[in-house]
């Protein structure tokens, strides 16, 4: 064989690869795996979730889930990624609110735009929680706010990062209970735990797996929901209190710019389902994950609406960057 | 404990082990490839086996991997990890004075006492080490961090003016991306990517693979050639008397290994820099560290397996990780159901103390199989000659800062710092000072502005960075630190030496 | 050798008012404590290096760069060519990188492997060797794909081809 006809055999079969690849998205989703992209290292909520979920979803789909990592940024590395990235519904990837909200705010260029994810599905949130030492003379929320009126800036929280719903919801806090605390952000949740434990801050604003997991180690005062949470039943929520407290993280998956609908719509179905699986919904109630059913469209509701929240916020801060 | 025993020699057990080390040495070997991504990429795959077969697993992994980061610090002067950085110091000076298969002999059997230690002290003393984890607040780490930056007196065997320049030029590049306290974004020059920062991995190609292999594309020849060695019969034996016969050494950097290990966020990366430190300082021959003696081979591969037990104390009594490696296994623990912290001890306690011996056994276990793959590689590296050699190592740089965070921004990002990692090495920037910067930078900078924000709560805010015991501790150990070659000095002229101190 | 410490001054001193250069974008306060000392001590200890060159014209030991490469003589000789060579490389490395993206990381990397051995080796003698030369390197960088974007499911990266 010589070289050229070889060339001209090799092109042949790429151009018919290629042909055959593109006419078969159109017809049916899925028929090959779907990359599922993560933002967030191996260990973390974001893929213990996607673990939970993979096995259920490949049932569902019927084509392989494959689960990969593009970390940094405190997400935006990933996010940027998917924005960029075919949009075919071949490549989705988790996101968390209010990350993505907050990031292309307060950063200026973080790489991605709010409104460019497409929101698939939210499926799970995980409440602020307000925890203290187990041997901490705070009993209640009150014994706090009371102390913290008296001494303002003497009580500490410490929280997961700045401009993340532990941050934020601080200072929501302090705003609803006219106090003044001094918040003290920690590289992560797992990072800031130790602080509490050592006596370093007073208070940890954190998340309710966090207290699941700790639950031995750690008082919870309060829970910052619309309910309690299953996997934390005897804790009461702020607004049981009297303290209108609502804040927390979501999670949900969402696809790259211009994806058609009905790939968003199948790909929304799938996950409706997989969170409607029992075994899933057991095993994320044991790690102290709240379930959520937040489809595509409400699901662009809830970001936009947030948003508005969050740069009302960040105004009166005077943190947004142009 | 005997059920625990018997599940470890469980078949499959065994030779999940056996693939666990030859995958972690593989994985420390190649330059690029951290203990931390090669536990993160096999993660995955424990979610399928029982808890005990998956945690068996990763933890002879991780085990592996941290001593055979040594192999290519040896080899080509590149640390596989970033636990094996001092490694490079005196590693590769033997490796070029033909001594290269001694130096991994002594980096084997250092790794496995250290790694021995370590363990031990997991299982004996977990409970009761496990409150110093906690007692490190803010004002710890800063002052950790200050003692950590001290090294650079050691490191900088030439001119401390440029240890501390390159220290600072280290610190700099440490603070691109978001920081830490503020979380806003700095110094990215207007590049979104940039806001994940400079990985340590892809500083580490950069600041010792890059101006390795572009000094041996210089010369045209490999750094050095091993044609005249020959196999001497016994090396094994007389190295490890050798070994044997410094039990300081070998005492003071398991301690320091186990004992930063067990410091939440710190691991292998500052354990070996500080053991290397205090074996220059203990030594009666300080002058000869850097020309390839075993001593500090010995001291960075003790003290680095030392953090593994040393780093899985906090995780397994408290749930909280000890290194960053500890933090993957973290996630590892919760998906398989299992609550890491106290109920590891009392309800979990088989699997618990199964873990812990299958540690043991991979330790010794890691002994033969790394032998024999050094005894491989080094004849690899010593025969291949430039032409695969060179590429090699750049095929293996490519891929490795590609797979830290699947990004081929970074791996142009390794480019640029290799290439200004070669024009600092030319200008007599050692590399060991700048990376201790870019590892100790974040910890001081949080360390110093959490507790800024922790001192609000007290009359003199300043006060909290002075007024703990530990911090006092710490501080004290700085002073040492830096005054040390005073003291020498005045020791020595007491003691009527005449020795001519041409360090400053 | 105090020629090489200026070097040196200058460099480092380029590289502080590069970041500074940067500082004026940084609005919150906890941003800002930390880089202004350490900028400030880098452009202090770059300032005192290069002082110390016009002070001390002859450096009291000779500083040899940290590879403890030694320079033998007559190696000055070849300097231009080898210079060349490392040109070179950088380049091809800089298109590997940038082609991985766009041609796919197993193609671009036996294709630039190929081209650095034989191009370090000074080019190859027979059709023989070339041969050979392409199925080693297409085995050691198979063995790495395979292990990567199959065993261990990481995506590397691809473009038209993979």
């Amino acid at each position: 064989m010589t070289y050229r006809k070889s060339f001209l055999i090799f092109s042949g079969i790429l151009v018919l690869l290629l042909t055959l690849f593109s006419t078969q998205t159109l017809a049916a989703f899925p028929d090959k795996p779907v990359n599922y992209l993560l933002a967030f290292d191996p260990g973390g909520e974001s893929d213990i979730t996607a673990r939970l979920q993979q096995k259920a979803l490949e049932d569902v789909l019927g084509v392989k889930v494959i689960i990969s990592y593009k970390t940094g940024g405190g997400g935006a590395s990933g996010w940027s990624e998917l924005v960029r990235s075919k949009p075919d519904g071949y490549t989705i990837a988790g996101h968390n609110l209010p990350h993505i909200i907050l990031q292309p705010l307060q950063r200026g260029n973080a790489g991605y735009q709010t409104e460019q994810l497409q929101n698939i599905y939210f499926f799970e949130s995980t409440p602020n929680i307000l925890a203290v030492r187990k041997d901490s003379p705070f009993k209640t929320v009150k014994d706090l706010v009371e102390y913290a009126r008296k001494n303002p800036e003497a009580v500490t929280i410490g929280g997961s990062g700045s401009f993340t719903a532990n941050h934020l919801g601080t200072l929501e806090f302090q705003k609803i209970t006219g106090t003044k605390l001094t918040y003290i952000p920690f590289s992560g949740s797992g990072t800031a735990l130790p602080a509490l434990l050592g006596s370093n801050v007073t208070a940890l604003m954190t998340y309710t797996t966090m207290g699941a997991s700790y639950k031995d180690q750690v008082r919870i005062l309060a829970v910052a929901a619309e309910k309690r949470s299953p996997a934390l039943p005897d804790v009461p929520t702020f607004k049981e209190l009297g303290y209108d407290y609502v804040e927390g993280a979501y999670r949900g998956v969402a696809a790259p710019p211009g994806t058609p609908p009905e790939v968003i719509k199948a790909l929304e179905k799938a996950f409706d389902k997989v969170m409607h699986n029992p075994q899933v919904i057991k095993k994320m109630n044991e790690l102290a994950f709240d379930i959520e059913y937040i489809g595509a469209e409400e699901s662009r509701k809830l970001v936009e609406q947030r948003t508005k929240y969050y740069k009302e916020m960040l105004e009166e801060l005077g943190l947004v960057k142009k | 404990m005997l059920e625990a025993l018997a599940q470890v020699f469980l078949p499959n057990n065994i030779l999940l082990m056996l693939a666990g080390i030859v995958g972690g040495l593989i994985a420390g070997a190649l330059p690029g490839f951290s203990a931390t991504m090669a536990v993160a990429l096999i993660v995955p795959f424990t979610f399928t086996m029982n808890p005990t077969s998956g945690l068996i697993t990763l933890g002879a992994i991780y085990m592996a991997a941290i001593y055979g980061g040594s192999f290519s610090a040896i080899l080509i002067n590149t640390p596989g990890t970033p636990s094996s950085i001092g490694t490079t110091f005196d590693g590769y000076p033997m490796a070029k004075k033909g001594k290269g298969w001694e130096a991994i002999i002594t980096a084997t059997v250092s790794s496995v006492i250290g790694g021995l230690f370590g363990v031990l002290v997991l299982l004996f003393l977990a409970p009761a080490l496990a409150k110093v984890a906690v007692r490190f607040g803010p004002p710890e780490y800063f002052w950790a961090a200050i003692f950590g930056l001290t090294i650079i007196a050691s490191l900088a065997s030439k001119s401390l003016l440029k240890g501390i320049i390159g220290g600072l030029f280290g610190l700099v590049l440490g603070m691109i991306g978001i920081d830490p306290v503020g979380g806003d974004v700095r110094f990215t020059f207007g590049i979104p990517q940039l806001q994940s920062g400079v990985a340590l991995i892809v500083a580490l190609i950069g600041f010792f693979c890059i101006p390795e292999v572009l000094t041996m594309i210089k010369e045209g020849v490999k750094a050095y050639d091993t044609v005249g060695y020959q196999k001497q019969k016994g090396a094994f034996l007389a190295t490890t008397r050798e070994i044997f016969r410094m039990p300081g050494n070998l005492l003071r950097s398991s301690v320091i290994g186990t004992i930063i290990g067990i410091i939440p966020g710190a691991g292998g990366n500052i354990a070996n820099l500080v053991a290397y430190n205090e074996t220059v300082r203990a030594s009666k021959h300080p002058e000869k560290f850097g020309t390839g003696i075993i001593d500090g081979v010995v001291a960075t591969e003790t003290s680095n397996n030392a953090t593994v037990g040393g780093g899985l104390v906090p995780l397994l009594t408290l749930g909280i990780p000890g290194t960053p490696v500890d933090a993957i296994i973290y996630g590892a623990l919760l998906l398989q159901g299992i609550n890491p912290g106290p109920e590891l001890f009392t309800t979990r306690a088989n699997i618990t103390y199964a873990f812990i011996l299958s540690l043991f056994v991979a330790t010794i276990l890691m002994m033969p199989i790394g032998l024999y793959m050094g005894k491989m590689l080094h004849g690899i590296v010593s025969k291949i000659s430039l032409r695969y050699l060179a590429p090699s190592i750049l095929f293996l740089a490519i891929l490795g800062s590609y797979a830290i965070r699947n990004s081929v921004f970074d791996v142009a990002v390794m480019l640029t710092v290799g290439l200004a990692g070669y024009a600092v090495k030319e200008l007599g920037f050692h590399p060991g000072p700048i990376t201790l910067g870019l590892i100790l930078g974040p910890m001081a900078e949080e360390g110093l502005l959490q507790a800024m924000l922790m001192g609000k709560a007290l009359p003199q805010p300043w006060t909290i960075f002075f007024n703990r015991p530990f911090s006092q501790v710490l501080i004290a150990l700085s002073l040492i630190s830096i005054l040390w070659p005073l003291i020498t000095k005045i020791v020595k002229r007491s003691s009527g030496k005449e020795e001519v101190y041409e360090k400053y | 050798m105090k020629n090489i410490d200026r070097k040196a001054a200058i460099m480092m001193l380029a590289v502080s008012i590069i970041f500074w250069a940067q500082m004026p974008g940084l609005m919150n306060p906890f941003s800002i404590v930390f880089p202004r000392a350490i900028l400030t001590l880098l452009t202090i200890t770059s300032l005192v290096l290069l002082v110390r060159t016009y002070l001390r014209p002859k450096g009291q030991a000779p500083e040899v760069a940290q590879s403890g490469k030694a320079q033998e003589p007559g190696a000055g000789a070849a300097n231009a060519g080898t210079w060349k060579n490392v040109i070179i490389s950088v380049v091809v490395v800089a298109v590997w990188i940038a082609l991985l993206d766009v041609v796919g990381f197993y193609v671009t990397s036996v294709l630039a492997f190929a081209f650095l051995a034989w191009f370090l080796g000074q080019g190859v003698k027979h059709l023989r060797e070339a041969v050979t030369m392409l199925v080693i390197i297409a085995a050691e960088i198979g063995v790495f794909y395979v292990i990567f974007a199959k065993l261990l499911l990481v995506p590397l990266p691809t473009g038209v081809l993979f």
